[in-house]
């Protein structure tokens, strides 16, 4: 990779070699991010929610600061553009980091079916904000007093980590005695989805008006229905990870006989195999269990929800081009289909026919 | 376990564990990176049909005169059908063959975006059908014997039960009939499945997706202990060749023609309409007990994917007189793939085949003939040999090439 890069950085503008810094932020937050979920925790089976918020939110920042350098290089000789787009970005993630602090006030956690609960508190206080910009102003060149980019938004997911810390630190005091069939990680989940739903899911679900409309609601169709497809992984991972747990402690505790008196090989080999044996019951114990085919049909659900709104994306985007969308194939294929069967009843019926004058 | 004592047999066991893991390594590499024999499908066998994706084989019989009752194979849209014939030692087919049986399978290919529409109406009123009017025009016999695979099986039964004169014999191997069970994890959880939204989103059901579900079956054995014990055996070249072969086979997964999976999930695994009676295609009811053919059922014991309370009531529900029931202590695929299944399972299975493909006034000479192997491969006749007395239609479509 490094020669890769040197290769590159000979030959290609600041930008790639931005990019590359981009990339190699990214894996380290990923790396970061196994780091913490590897990290021995009770909750949800092994997986820290606070940590991952946070190590999350470290890997935005420095993403954050990358796509700045990266859009500063690119956009370098250009003049007022990238103040112009510094501005605009501020102007929206301020709406946002406002929101955020908002709803990192609710006391209780928001319920979206809860019309006279924390959600509807959350947005009267929301629109009752006095604004300090309007939205037009952010593209005017001397706006001043708005954060930069950077700043916004790392104080935008900061207050988003909180409010997520504050969820998992209600969520994680019940996970914290685990049991098998889940329900903790399930009422994490719900907790979650309640909180999107009342907060920044109306904010991406809002109901769009203007030219671009259509784009715009299939855009923000498929940001929403990705959320919760994330959401429900999240549930059926913890399950699995909780029972995954719970095998292990059973095991450790039968292992201890094993190796009573010696260590050897054939022990070895009946520690392996009680360690099969028995995930093998409790995965079982879990896969029939009642909430995790409901995690199991909420995870398959959404992640249908995400792929056929992406799909949609991807159709909007090649609607200006000459390509074939998967819609129009389809359209053609049934026509096909419907003209082949039809061609097949007239063949079926040309024979009988022949047949009758046979006789 | 003393403190120093322990810990320094603990290491030493593990040091060893490590040298063996270590040349074992070696000898994989070696193994690995060499040519490997992973031939499946290998039995000699001629295209006699072709139409849209699916094709029509018939093996080469290895005897002068099999019986004269053609068996055609179907199995499931999931998966290949050369799971019966996986390798040249392990071929369920090539034991049909030796008992002097005139077989013939179905492939069904892989489904292209265009087949998303076909229902399951198209596959068993049509595609089936079409086949079987080949079989039987080109072997002379009014019915021919079915024997369906899985899904396959399902299929077959619905078809005998729509067209029971074209049918002598219906065996059916790990099949579901009743749905409703909870003993298998597929049955418990296709009741939480939205066929709807899955056809809507990918048209075909892709058999990644599918494959996912059949590993989450069981993930410690399927996704872990699989692999390590490859690792414990990566210096056995056949068993590394046998591993290779199986994978190949499993992952080589079709995708699901939409409509047809939507109908199967639908009206079978959430509705249990076959077993109820209710089950209709193409406007007619599917009535089990319009079958009074001799029936076969077989079943593995310890199949977690079609479990035996989901294939047992088949014999209870159709009202054939000649009933026979094989279930043998094994799984879905070790019936196919098992050193067992050589030995006891296919022959047994073999055995009722040639039994009731052979009819009785022609026993006595025929025994004779399967006894008396080819000197040489002889290849499939050009056509068919002698018009069947019921009104048989042409076997291919325009696109078909009938041979």
């Amino acid at each position: 990779m490094s020669g890769t890069r040197e290769k590159m950085s000979q030959n290609y503008s600041p930008f790639v070699n931005a990019a590359f810094d981009l990339q190699k932020q990214w894996t380290d937050a990923a790396l970061n991010l196994a780091n913490v979920v590897t990290g021995e925790n009770s909750a949800i089976g092994g997986m820290d929610p606070f940590a991952v918020s946070k190590a999350w939110t470290e890997g935005m920042r420095a993403t954050i600061d990358q796509s700045l350098s990266a859009t500063a290089a690119a956009t370098k000789g250009i003049p007022n553009l990238l103040d112009h787009l510094q501005q605009a970005a501020s102007a929206y993630t301020s709406l946002l980091n406002l929101w955020a602090g908002i709803a990192q006030q609710g006391e209780e956690t928001p319920d979206a079916t809860d019309a006279s609960g924390g959600a509807k508190a959350i947005f009267d206080k929301f629109f009752e904000q006095k604004w300090e910009f309007w939205p037009g102003r952010a593209f005017t060149p001397d706006l001043k007093g708005v954060r930069s980019w950077q700043q916004a938004s790392a104080s935008m997911m900061g207050n988003w980590t909180d409010y997520l810390r504050e969820l998992g630190r209600r969520a994680g005091e019940e996970i914290a005695d685990a049991d098998p069939t889940g329900k903790a990680a399930h009422h994490f989940y719900q907790s979650w989805l309640n909180a999107y739903n009342s907060t920044i899911g109306r904010m991406i679900n809002v109901t769009p008006i203007g030219p671009q409309l259509y784009e715009f609601e299939k855009y923000s169709k498929s940001a929403d229905t990705y959320l919760k497809y994330q959401a429900a992984t999240f549930d059926f991972h913890a399950k699995m990870l909780s029972t995954g747990v719970q095998a292990l402690k059973e095991v450790l505790s039968e292992a201890s006989k094993l190796f009573e008196k010696e260590f050897t090989e054939e022990a070895l080999d009946q520690f392996f195999h009680l360690l099969m044996s028995v995930g093998e019951r409790r995965y079982h114990e879990l896969f029939t269990s009642p909430l995790f085919c409901q995690s199991l049909e909420s995870m398959v659900t959404t992640g249908l929800d995400f792929q056929k709104a992406w799909n949609e994306v991807t159709e909007e985007m090649l609607r200006s081009t000459p390509i074939v969308t998967q819609t129009q194939a389809d359209e053609m294929h049934r026509e096909i289909y419907l003209l082949k069967k039809r061609v097949s009843a007239l063949e079926k019926r040309l024979g009988e026919s022949d047949s009758d004058q046979g006789d | 376990m003393g403190s120093v004592n322990g810990m320094e047999q603990m290491a030493e066991v593990l040091a060893n564990r490590t040298v063996k893991f270590q040349e074992r390594v070696l000898k994989g590499i070696d193994v690995l990176t060499t040519p490997l024999d992973t031939t499946s499908n290998a039995t000699p066998k001629d295209e006699v049909l072709a139409v849209d994706r699916w094709k029509l084989y018939r093996y080469r019989p290895l005897v002068e005169k099999p019986a004269p009752v053609p068996v055609l194979i179907f199995y499931a849209l999931v998966n290949r059908y050369y799971m019966i014939d996986i390798q040249p030692d392990r071929s369920m087919v090539k034991k049909f063959l030796e008992a002097g049986l005139d077989v013939y399978v179905v492939d069904w290919g892989h489904p292209s975006r265009g087949d998303r529409y076909l229902t399951m109406e198209d596959y068993i009123d049509g595609y089936m059908n079409q086949a079987v009017d080949y079989v039987r025009r080109r072997s002379g016999q009014e019915a021919i014997t079915l024997y369906g695979i899985c899904q396959g099986g399902t299929f077959s039964t619905i078809y005998t039960a729509l067209h029971p004169e074209k049918v002598s014999n219906l065996a059916i191997m790990v099949t579901p009939i009743d749905f409703h069970t909870d003993t298998g994890l597929l049955n418990v959880w296709s009741q939480h499945l939205d066929p709807d939204r899955m056809v809507e989103t990918f048209g075909n059901v892709p058999g990644d997706f599918m494959n996912v579900g059949f590993l989450l079956l069981n993930p410690l054995r399927l996704i872990y202990q699989k692999y390590i014990d490859f690792v414990d055996h990566v210096d056995n070249r056949d068993f590394v060749a046998n591993f290779v072969r199986m994978e190949k086979w499993i992952f080589d997964s079709p995708a699901q023609a939409g409509e047809a999976y939507k109908q199967f999930i639908k009206s079978c695994y959430q509705e249990n309409r076959l077993i109820k009676g209710e089950l209709e295609l193409g406007g007619r009811r599917v009535d089990l007990q319009q079958i009074t053919q001799p029936v076969l059922n077989v079943f593995g014991e310890k199949d977690h994917l079609v479990p035996p309370a989901c294939s047992r009531p088949f014999t209870d529900l159709v009202a054939s007189e000649d009933k026979t029931v094989l279930s043998f202590p094994t799984g879905h695929i070790g019936l196919f793939t098992s050193s067992r299944s050589q030995k006891e399972y296919a022959p047994k299975i073999a055995g009722w085949l040639a039994e009731h493909c052979r009819p009785q006034q022609t026993k006595a000479v025929s025994e004779t003939a399967t006894r008396k192997p080819l000197t040489k491969t002889k290849k499939a006749a050009p056509g068919p040999t002698k018009k069947p007395a019921t009104a048989a239609r042409r076997p291919a479509t325009k696109k078909g090439k009938g041979r």
